[in-house]
């Protein structure tokens, strides 16, 4: 894992749904009453009133055994059309997978990363169409074909129709899902190389928040060592700069089964000089209980720098023979076990000399459930790249299939999602808009959003104001082939430009609130990297915005195909 | 919607579409067979011009059908490809590079660039990210494998080759890191995967990493004499140059390496060193200077023609002979012509070798072993030897000419000369500047005072316990 | 009329509009009708006349654009009078890749019938429109007659007081045909109420108790079959062949009685007459209405 997920704010989300629900509801009620006042005349508003009566009654009286059978009718639909046939180019995909991962040199020599992201890319971009077609074209090809129009003669409540289209599609999608998932996971298990099916694990992390301090030993920053990418602060060697990370809530009693604690870093090295070539470039771990301010390192806990073991795949005899060559014999891993008892030299110094003493990681090194560890470079004038995700205690491993399930579970609710979203779409629009209403949906909340969010940071942050302007300025600015930072002559027209640029930022910092964040749907990082799929940063984020659309697409199916004369030609 | 019947409007659509046929069938038409001047116009001009993927390089039917897949979004695949390496680069995830670059090249293989920029990448970027020297020696190599491919599968590019030898012979033979890389070519760190000896997939015959080179560009220059794709990466002498040249860089390796080599193979080495140079000379003057090429204004070279033979090339190319000796001239400087011709000889001979191997044991006598004797008795003569050389070759800068040419030989004589003095200072006879001891020519030279000046800081500063 | 009102209409027009919204299509043109329990009631007209529009709007299917709708009591958008509802589409709009057995399934499903109830309808239905040996088939390979059964099955599923049946007999060949006239027949037997629409004459005369004929989507006449047919002063007597001597004889007879004999002939449909004079009139005068025992036929 390269980024670090926050945890996910699940009251503020549930707040924010709120608002936005709230928001959208009063805003469809206005637009209907005013829609009716303007074609039925004064008992428009009325008959808004009623319908939304007869909403509530219809909500309230479904049949689990009408929603059943419309959803049982979806899939036999899906089935008798052949939708399966999708399968068939999965397992077509799957057994020509040796030519897109193909190392015809070296196929040893594969780390187990690009295996997983192999499997886990070609089921969702396979699933994904799958998902989206059927969603969105089976309710236009009822009314088309008008067998929907048998069907809404019996009593069957339009949110029936919906939900049950919805749960029939959602069950295909599943299965298809779940057949391709389970081949995926015996691909990846046979087909990694033996020398990297240890990276087939699920790691379970503890990240905790991290704090410099700069070269004087005051609370900062670290330093950028010229790397385009800012993920990493580098910390001087040999100077008092530190990064510190705080380990929080952690279980204690949990912990103290395993009688110590495994660390593991991933810090990068930075050379200003070559060195000694031979040799990784060091850094110290020291542990610090700062109400019993207690310091305590030693020799065990300097560690050489192992950058990128992960990136690929080593012999298992390079990593343990400790006269290996190079590094002189120095170990660098990724992982730091830190026993529970720590012998250390007390140079606090207020007793003057040095005095060896032990310590107890948990009833010494922690302070109530919180840890500390300060990490410092051990070589002068190099640096060492740090990051929040770059060290975290490592708790027992889990099976790689959890992790693995993980990942095709939030890639489930995203197919649920696009599911609930096309059909909802195709209770107002015909099959193609349906699609690319979907599609594009998708598209905005899995790519765009990122782009969105800085744009609408800058925007917000700078004084309403982005770099290079809105749609019209930029527009003008290419036309005229202006610089960014060239000032726009001063009239009306630009002033008029400005002030629709600015409106349109409005319009997408308000749309930014419904469009879904698919991004959240994308947790295979974590599997291909190893990592467990953590409840607060990924799973639950992805079932919160999932559950979140269920009821706001349910209504406005229901709406729209309660208002929608199926018969109208 | 118009007069035509539905018939009548589908018979208009067939002769469209018939009429349509006739210039596909004649532009488009496969060969009849696999190879052949047969078929349709595009299929004959493919043929001819040689474009056909078959005949381009090895053919890769997941490249091929990857292309037919993507109809005509191949381009835009590719573009977003690329810019999702870049992003991966950016974020270190070299893993994931690499199978960017791979679905890259099936779009594109035979874009050199590709393979060459991804090849660099690799080397270059990917490799000096790394801390480990072993980790850097694996992305080193593995984009040696990457361009091996790229080798192949573009079999009329010169460029390709040249390249690859360029980082067999210069990544790892001058990287700071060479003498782990130079060691991890012969024998791979990741000893058990490869029982002790080179990773096949560079290295397949275990050779050292210049010689390597060598075929390499053995290989771009027997590409470029085909001149089916032309190599636009340095003048042509200069290209031609190179398979030579990384036998120089060899043999100059087999002298250094002896330094830190057991002290029971240092003969061996030398001799070999020895020979190779011998070799060298042979082929430097009898092969490269041979070598007849044709370049843009200068018209048909020789490097080392003989005057009747340039006459024949001006009067070809209605030039006048004086030019052709001024071109000739001019190249022969270009690519240090003399200069090599000259260390060839001068390396090749038993008492240069000798001279060589004496200055390396007196150096280990007085840094391993401590013998000062042995030390002091070694680069003496040593220094002897090397002064009846520099006697031999001596030229028109007068007897110091070849420390003069060759720098780095100049270097090695006086680094010998302040170690002879130290010892002699150690034995407690120091030397007296009056004294005729070996090599003092060089020594006084005013040229040299600098290098002097900075080598005897150098030396201080190393006894002084400092190692760098 | 005393009879109960299962169906009733007030003013009821639907006018279809093209996609800005303006008016297109006057479909149906302030329509008032009454539909009585347990009768078969017959909508007549020329394709296009507004039958099917009507049969919609009673359904729900359509939104009236002006008047109102009561089906069972209960207005038109009300999704609980489908319950007792009944409806065989203008084509059987079916799912084709379903099996009989499998669309009564479906469809008593959506009554939110108990499994047992529906097997038991679904065995009854298919025995009663005669699909015992295709009830595993699905429908996409049924020909038109069983297509037509299958639907008129599935619109009983739920044992309806209403039934709504959009031209029931057509494509259907005579001896289909005949089946389904019996099967409405029967339906009325059993006291259900039928509205069926046709634009075939001979259909409606054979079962229909009353009748309207829409024309351009304005209803023209209403009322009993028998009535409609009937002229107060005249009166028709059909027998067995008779020779031309009886023939005579009878005519002797009613000379007595003062009566004239106008024609002697074999019966002709008059439903047809009917029909066909009054869309001429419709033509020749539009927008009058007729009113029951007033039409075209009365006044002749």
């Amino acid at each position: 894992m390269t980024t670090l997920q926050l945890p996910y704010d699940l009251l503020g989300g549930v707040l924010h749904w709120l608002a936005a629900v709230l928001v959208v509801c009063a805003v469809g009620l206005f637009v209907g009453m005013v829609v009716s006042l303007l074609t039925v005349g004064p008992r428009g508003p009325g008959l808004v009133v009623d319908v939304l009566q007869r909403g509530l009654h219809d909500m309230l009286h479904m049949s689990a055994r009408r929603i059943g059978a419309i959803a049982s009718l979806t899939m036999k639909e899906s089935f008798r059309k052949k939708a399966f046939a999708v399968l068939v180019v999965f397992i077509i995909l799957f057994l020509m997978a040796g030519f897109f991962l193909r190392n015809p040199e070296r196929p040893d020599d594969l780390p187990a990363k690009p295996y997983i992201a192999f499997v886990l890319m070609t089921i969702r971009w396979l699933t994904l169409p799958v998902a989206l077609l059927l969603a969105c074209w089976g309710l236009p090809t009822d009314i088309k074909d008008r067998s929907l129009h048998t069907v809404v003669t019996k009593p069957v409540r339009r949110s029936e129709i919906m939900i049950g289209r919805f749960l029939g599609y959602g069950a295909v999608t599943t299965i298809f899902l779940l057949v391709m998932s389970l081949i995926g996971y015996v691909f990846i298990n046979r087909s990694v190389p033996e020398l990297s099916q240890p990276q087939l694990v699920s790691r379970v992390p503890v990240y905790g928040s991290l704090t410099y301090l700069d070269r004087n030993g005051e609370p900062g920053e670290g330093v950028n060592t010229g790397d385009i990418w800012t993920f990493r602060s580098y910390i001087e060697g040999l100077t008092k700069a530190a990064a510190i990370w705080k380990f929080d809530n952690l279980d204690v009693e949990r912990l103290k089964q395993h009688d110590g604690l495994r660390l593991e870093n991933r810090f990068e090295a930075f050379r200003t000089y070559k060195g000694v070539i031979g040799q990784p470039i060091m850094f110290r771990i020291t542990l610090v209980n700062p109400t019993k301010k207690l310091r305590v390192t030693n020799g065990d806990l300097v560690k050489g720098v192992a950058e990128f073991s992960e990136e690929r795949q080593r012999s298992a005899a390079l990593e343990e023979d400790p006269a290996a060559e190079s590094f002189g014999g120095l170990r660098t891993e990724s992982t730091i076990s830190i026993p529970r008892t720590i012998t250390y030299i007390d140079v606090s110094g207020d007793r003057g000399g040095d005095q060896a003493k032990t310590v107890d990681l948990f009833d010494d090194l922690i302070d109530g459930n919180s840890l500390t560890v300060e990490v410092t470079c051990q070589d002068r004038d190099q640096y060492l790249g740090t990051a929040q995700s770059d060290l975290f205690i490592r708790l027992p491993d889990r099976g790689f299939a959890s992790t693995y399930f993980k990942s095709i579970f939030t890639m489930w609710l995203m197919l649920m999602l696009i599911c609930l979203l096309g059909t909802t779409a195709s209770c107002f629009v015909k099959g193609p808009v349906a699609t690319l209403l979907t599609f594009s949906l998708f598209m905005l909340g899995e790519h765009l959003r990122p782009q969105m969010d800085h744009l609408l940071k800058q925007f917000n942050e700078n004084d309403r104001q982005v770099l290079g302007g809105g749609v019209l300025e930029s527009v003008y600015r290419i036309v005229l082939q202006m610089n960014p930072s060239q000032e726009l002559p001063d009239n009306p027209a630009m002033t008029i430009m400005q002030w629709i640029d600015r409106r349109v930022f409005d319009m997408l910092g308000i749309f930014r609130n419904v469009i879904p964040n698919f991004e959240y749907f994308n947790t295979a990082a974590y599997t291909a990297n190893g990592f467990d799929v953590s409840w607060n940063t990924a799973l639950l984020p992805a079932i919160a915005t999932a559950l979140a659309y269920l009821l706001p697409c349910v209504l406005l199916g229901y709406f729209s195909l309660q208002l929608r004369e199926l018969e109208a030609k | 919607m118009n007069a035509l019947s539905t018939r009548n409007r589908k018979l208009v659509y067939m002769g469209i579409v018939l009429a349509l046929l006739v210039p596909i069938i004649y532009l488009g038409q496969p060969p009849t067979t696999g190879a052949s001047a047969s078929g349709g116009l595009i299929s004959r001009m493919r043929f001819e011009e040689d474009l056909g993927e078959a005949s381009l390089g090895d053919v890769d039917p997941a490249s091929t059908s990857m292309s037919l897949v993507l109809l005509g979004l191949r381009g835009i695949a590719a573009n977003i490809l690329w810019m999702q390496a870049e992003e991966e680069k950016m974020t270190k995830q070299w893993s994931q590079l690499e199978r960017t670059v791979e679905s890259i090249l099936l779009l594109q293989p035979h874009f050199q660039s590709v393979w060459k920029f991804q090849c660099w990448n690799l080397t270059y970027n990917v490799s000096a990210e790394c801390d480990a020297v072993e980790d850097r020696y694996f992305w080193v190599k593995r984009g040696l494998i990457f361009l091996t491919r790229g080798v192949d599968r573009n079999r009329y590019i010169p460029e390709l080759p040249h390249d690859a030898g360029d980082f067999s012979g210069k990544k790892i033979g001058r990287a700071d890191e060479r003498e782990f890389y130079r060691k991890f070519f012969v024998v791979d760190p990741d000893r058990e995967r490869f029982n002790g000896g080179p990773d096949k997939a560079v290295n397949p015959d275990g050779i050292d990493n210049y010689l390597r080179a060598r075929e390499w560009y053995q290989l771009a220059n027997d590409r470029a004499d085909l001149g089916k794709v032309q190599q636009h990466k340095m003048d042509f002498p200069l290209f031609f140059a190179y398979p030579y040249r990384s036998l120089f860089d060899y043999a100059t390796a087999q002298q250094q390496d002896a330094v830190n080599a057991p002290l029971e193979d240092i003969p061996s080495l030398f001799q070999d060193a020895q020979q190779r140079w011998a070799e060298a000379a042979r082929e430097w003057t009898s092969i490269y200077g041979r070598k007849v090429f044709t370049v843009p204004i200068f018209g048909t070279l020789q490097i080392d023609g003989t005057e009747e033979e340039l006459a024949q090339f001006a009067a070809a190319d209605n030039m006048s002979l004086e030019q052709k000796l001024v071109f000739r001239d001019r190249y022969q400087n270009t690519v240090g012509y003399r200069f090599w011709k000259t260390r060839c000889e001068v390396e090749a001979e038993t008492e240069m070798s000798d001279a060589h191997r004496l200055l390396v044991e007196g150096r280990r006598k007085y840094e391993r072993d401590q013998d000062m004797v042995g030390a002091e008795e070694a680069y003496r003569e040593g220094l002897l030897k090397m002064q009846s050389m520099f006697q031999k070759f001596a030229g028109e800068f007068g007897p110091n000419q070849l420390g003069i040419d060759d720098r780095d030989l100049a270097e090695e004589v006086i680094k010998a000369l302040i170690f002879y003095r130290s010892t002699r200072e150690l034995l407690g006879n120091p030397v007296d500047e009056n004294e005729d001891y070996p090599m003092r020519q060089l020594w006084i030279d005013p040229e040299m005072q600098s290098q002097i000046k900075e080598l005897l800081e150098k030396f201080q500063r190393w006894q002084g316990g400092l190692t760098t | 009329m005393s009879a109960e009102a299962v169906i009733q209409t007030r003013n009821l027009s639907k006018t279809y509009r093209d996609f800005w919204g303006r008016p297109k299509v006057r479909a149906l043109n302030s329509l008032t009708l009454d539909v009585n329990r347990g009768e078969i009631f017959g909508l007549l007209g020329p394709n296009g006349s507004g039958k099917t529009t009507t049969l919609k709007l009673l359904l729900g299917l359509l939104f009236p654009t002006e008047g109102d709708v009561s089906v069972l009591g209960k207005p038109a958008h009300d999704v609980s009078k489908n319950e007792r509802i009944g409806y065989l589409p203008e084509e059987s709009y079916l799912y084709r890749f379903l099996n009989a057995d499998e669309t009564l399934d479906f469809y008593g499903k959506l009554f939110d019938m108990p499994s047992k109830v529906r097997r038991e309808r679904r065995d009854k239905l298919i025995e009663m429109v005669g699909l015992q040996n295709a009830r595993r088939r699905q429908l996409k390979e049924y020909s038109k007659g069983m297509t037509r059964r299958i639907g008129l099955a599935q619109a009983l599923i739920n044992d309806p007081e209403l039934v709504l049946l959009d031209e029931p007999t057509s494509g259907l060949d005579p001896l289909g045909t005949r089946d389904m006239k019996d099967l409405i027949l029967k339906l009325k037997e059993q006291g259900k109420t039928v509205v069926m629409s046709s634009h075939l004459l001979a259909d409606v005369q054979d079962v229909c108790d009353r009748i309207a004929i829409l024309y351009a989507g304005e209803l023209k006449v209403v009322g009993n079959v028998a009535d409609l047919l009937q002229s107060q002063d005249e009166t028709q007597i059909l027998s067995s062949q008779l020779s031309p001597e009886a023939v005579q004889e009878v005519e002797a007879v009613l000379a007595r009685h003062g009566a004239t004999v106008k024609r002697v002939s074999h019966p002709t449909s008059t439903l047809e007459d009917l029909f066909l004079r009054t869309v001429e009139e419709s033509k020749a005068r539009p927008g009058r209405r007729f009113g029951p025992g007033e039409g075209p036929a009365a006044k002749s």
